[in-house]
């Protein structure tokens, strides 16, 4: 599999609701970050529309902050939206994550997906091949070394 | 810091050579002659490879003056897989949010959903 960068997931809810709770700030400070990290809707700026700016602030239960931000590139409701999303807010933000919408018979099939132009499929997966290839070495060598 | 390591982790990895080399340093630590031979290149190109790998921190280089055998090393490989992990937990559990969020939600305001439902 290849998916480490498209998770898709099925809502019962439709379409234009799920967009509004992707673009609405009183929508969004609910579920971004989840129930464990508050985001004050204050702290929001969800400027949607395309070069649009986007801030966030996560507030940690620890009370650390991480401020969050991006940029709008594609608003295409309800279907999609494209933005960029960093907690390095004055780094390079990276390429955009990508929204989808398709309509199911029991409502909303959405997929998140990072463009794949900044990191391939096989790049990513040749990143585990290797890692695990490097383990693999390792239990070679520690099997040599108890065999001696 | 943490993403300018990344990006030279997945740019060294972006070329299929420099894969088949990691792939091949996987097995054991290897000259660079001895990488170039299934290869079918030539030792400099097969060095300015290793250059690039050892940039990345994937490879790191013996001192034996002569044939400074090349090994693999893996940890930035497994920062790369945790960030990738990392990345995929975060957007499931905000996907988890959201969908209990929206399933609330509905509950809440039935109207929100009048326009898809069907009229019995």
């Amino acid at each position: 599999m290849t998916d480490y960068f498209t998770i898709t997931r099925e809502l019962t809810a439709p379409r234009e609701l799920v967009f509004e709770t992707l673009t609405r700030p009183e929508h969004f400070a609910v579920w971004f970050g989840t129930a464990a990290i508050e985001v004050p809707q204050d702290s929001l700026r969800m400027d949607v529309r395309p070069g649009g700016d986007f801030h966030a602030v996560m507030v940690l239960p620890d009370g650390n902050r991480i401020n969050w931000a991006g940029e709008y590139v594609t608003v295409d409701p309800p279907s999609h939206l494209a933005m960029t999303l960093t907690d390095n807010p004055g780094e390079y933000a990276g390429l955009p994550v990508l929204f989808d919408l398709e309509e199911t018979d029991s409502g909303t099939r959405l997929t998140i997906s990072q463009d794949r132009a900044d990191f391939t499929d096989e790049q990513v997966e040749m990143t585990i091949a290797g890692y695990n290839a490097f383990v693999d070495d390792i239990a070679t060598v520690l099997e040599r070394l108890q065999a001696v | 810091m943490a993403t300018d390591q990344l990006s030279l982790t997945f740019s060294a990895l972006s070329d299929p050579t420099r894969r088949a080399i990691l792939h091949r340093l996987a097995g054991g630590q290897a000259t660079v002659s001895e990488i170039a031979r299934p290869f079918d290149m030539t030792l400099a190109a097969v060095s300015k490879h290793l250059r690039v790998l050892e940039g990345a921190g994937l490879v790191s280089r013996g001192k034996d003056a002569q044939y400074r055998p090349a090994r693999l090393d893996a940890r930035p490989l497994a920062a790369a897989s945790e960030w990738i992990g990392d990345y995929a937990r975060f957007w499931e559990a905000n996907l988890d949010a959201l969908d209990a969020y929206l399933n609330v939600l509905q509950q809440l305001t039935p109207s929100a959903t009048d326009k898809e439902k069907p009229h019995d």
